[in-house]
């Protein structure tokens, strides 16, 4: 088994991926067969009409579900077939999710909640206080590490939710809509924060219906029903 | 975190806590209140016969639960003469008191009268010891006054009180039915059990009883063994004499009663175990209306936290971890109530006894026992809300409004 994980080489291979949803009497092929490499330190945007299947491909690639059939390797690692645990040890280990709502806890403040997937890994206390405090510098909220979510801006939210999601260190930056809920202005601070986390060495994967959003990362994939309908390098890189 | 949102929403988890209280405060107060019954009950039937000291009366004494009256068949009396014949022939008898019983009198000295209900006891001298009554002031009934039936009185501290108020009783006359009686002595004060007062018991020698009063009342023979090692050779001692005087053949049953104080207690402990098993009914009753109170608020809690979960599920909570948080938080919201019952329970407790005189003892057991009911409680009831978290789709959570 090892020996046949090391040939994979990208951090996230998915190969012939499909996702049925069986709603009783329609089945519904959300993904129909989808090809997918994204090497490390990739920064890549995923696009599509809505029922293109993109969200599903982001829930697949983020673990937060399995595929009905096909294969996927995140970081040489078999995801399809795990068990709940696992997946859920996997999304805790590997994945940082930002997303459009920034889907805070409103009653923990900004050092709890980014302190939040520590406490799932099993961190001691003052462990997860030193990184979750530096994760909150990271994104510039050095002074907002008490203040409870509804006591902060749209900006300093996601901000909040960009440190969480870094905080583990994880294989890939999950961000799902990140600017949606933003003014333009907020928005474009955020993804200057996503840009310089890529420049740090971070992979990011960016689902997004904006273009000039799409345009700040190095690789653009389109899907259509269920299907890829084109992959390739952003112009401006 | 638990806490955290039982905090949030002070006002829902106060009224879903209402049954908890109810229900723990219900036990506590109760196990406390009968404990101070037991124990004043307790300590007064070991205080009320003597040291060793056993009684021959003319029934059994009965154990048990009794509804009405159980008939017995006809017996001779217990006559006073049986105690001359128990002291000749017990040797483990150190004495042998007798003493009859008339209550509902009243004491009268010039134009002042006591309450109504004053016991009078005829008996000899053993009398004091026998009962744990001793005397406060004067002396006691002595042989010579049982011997010539003098009409002397030891009387209790309720009517020295109302008769005698800033003035020295002893040497001064009563009427008790129109006879007259010379104060010889007062009993210490007693106090009250169970709200009745323990003071308005007075003593004349029996012989002056009979010649008043008649001499077919039952008598009561109160007995002392020399020694708790010989306590049950002189109740066979007892038995024996008794058989001998009353003429009973071998194979015939006895005809008479032997009280021991320990059969009076077991008695009332068999009692007092029905009210036990009845507080347990309506706690039990109450812990599972607070129990379905505490299922209902976990099911609207987990409704609305479903995007929390959801966020939980993402970031690495696994099912066990969710179902674990979601248990915490009904065990302690079943805990919190639980101590908020045993503080009210016992306060309400204390203000009982206090009224009662009894003492309140903190009844420990019964606090181990509603922590682990409260627990079970919220195990049990927040078993099915945590498992419905814990099962949540994440993705169908994470995109719940």
């Amino acid at each position: 088994m090892s020996n046949f994980s090391n040939n994979h080489r990208a951090l996230i291979e998915i190969r012939g991926m499909k996702k049925i949803y069986d709603l009783g009497s329609v089945q519904v092929n959300a993904l129909n067969g989808v090809d997918v490499d994204i090497h490390e330190n990739e920064y890549v945007s995923i696009m599509g009409p809505s029922g293109s299947g993109k969200s599903t491909l982001m829930n697949l690639i983020g673990c937060l579900d399995t595929p009905s059939t096909g294969e996927y390797y995140l970081a040489n690692e078999r995801v399809a077939g795990l068990s709940d645990a696992k997946l859920a040890e996997i999304r805790n280990r590997r994945i940082g999710f930002v997303f459009q709502t920034f889907n805070l806890l409103p009653r923990a403040s900004a050092l709890q909640n980014v302190e939040l997937p520590l406490v799932y890994a099993g961190e001691s206390p003052s462990q997860r206080r030193r990184r979750a405090k530096e994760a909150l510098e990271a994104v510039g909220l050095t002074d907002r590490m008490k203040h409870k979510p509804n006591e902060l801006s749209g900006g300093q939210r996601q901000r909040v939710a960009v440190a969480r999601a870094l905080v583990t260190n994880p294989s890939i930056i999950l961000a799902d809509e990140p600017t949606g809920n933003l003014d333009s202005k907020t928005g474009a601070e955020i993804m200057e924060l996503l840009d310089r986390i890529h420049n740090e060495g971070n992979t990011i994967v960016l689902v997004t219906h904006e273009e000039e959003i799409a345009q700040h990362s190095q690789r653009i994939i389109r899907l259509l029903d269920g299907k890829i309908e084109s992959d390739r390098r952003t112009t401006s890189v | 975190m638990a806490l955290e949102s039982l905090r949030a929403h002070k006002m829902r988890a106060f009224l879903t806590l209402i049954g908890v209280v109810i229900g723990v405060s219900t036990i506590i107060t109760m196990m406390t209140v009968l404990g101070g019954i037991k124990y004043t009950i307790d300590d007064a039937m070991r205080n009320a016969l003597g040291v060793n000291v056993f009684q021959v009366q003319k029934d059994e004494q009965q154990t048990g639960f009794t509804i009405g009256r159980r008939r017995h068949e006809w017996r001779p009396r217990i006559e006073a003469r049986y105690a001359d014949a128990i002291r000749d022939r017990c040797p483990s008898v150190r004495a042998v008191g007798a003493e009859t019983w008339t209550g509902g009198r009243t004491f009268v000295r010039g134009g002042i009268e006591s309450d109504p209900n004053q016991q009078v006891a005829g008996g000899t001298i053993e009398f004091g010891e026998n009962n744990s009554m001793y005397i406060a002031r004067g002396r006691p009934i002595t042989y010579q006054d049982v011997l010539s039936a003098r009409r002397v009185i030891v009387i209790g501290n309720d009517p020295y009180e109302q008769l005698f108020k800033y003035m020295d009783p002893i040497g001064q006359n009563i009427r008790i039915d129109g006879q007259q009686f010379e104060v010889i002595g007062v009993f210490e004060e007693r106090g009250s059990l169970l709200g009745n007062s323990q003071d308005s018991y007075s003593w004349i020698p029996l012989s002056t009883f009979e010649r008043i009063w008649g001499d077919w009342r039952d008598i009561n023979l109160t007995i002392q063994a020399y020694s708790a090692d010989v306590y049950e050779s002189a109740q066979q001692e007892v038995i024996e004499a008794l058989r001998v005087e009353r003429g009973l053949m071998p194979g015939q049953p006895n005809n008479f009663g032997l009280w021991t104080p320990d059969l009076l207690q077991y008695q009332f402990n068999q009692q007092t175990g029905w009210i036990g098993v009845a507080a347990f009914g309506i706690c039990g009753v109450s812990l599972l209306v607070a129990g379905i109170g505490i299922m209902n608020i976990m099911l609207v809690s987990v409704t609305e936290r479903t995007r929390e979960i959801g966020i939980r599920k993402a970031l690495g909570g696994t099912r066990t971890s969710i179902l674990r948080q979601f248990l915490i938080e009904a065990i302690m919201l079943s805990e919190v109530g639980g101590a908020i019952g045993i503080f009210l329970g016992y306060g309400v407790a204390i203000a009982i006894n206090q009224n009662l005189n009894f003492p309140a003892p903190v009844p420990v057991w019964a606090v181990f026992l509603a922590v682990i009911f409260c627990s079970v409680v919220g195990i049990g009831f927040g078993m099915w809300p945590a498992i419905k978290a814990a099962r949540l789709d994440p993705i169908e959570a994470l995109r719940h409004e």
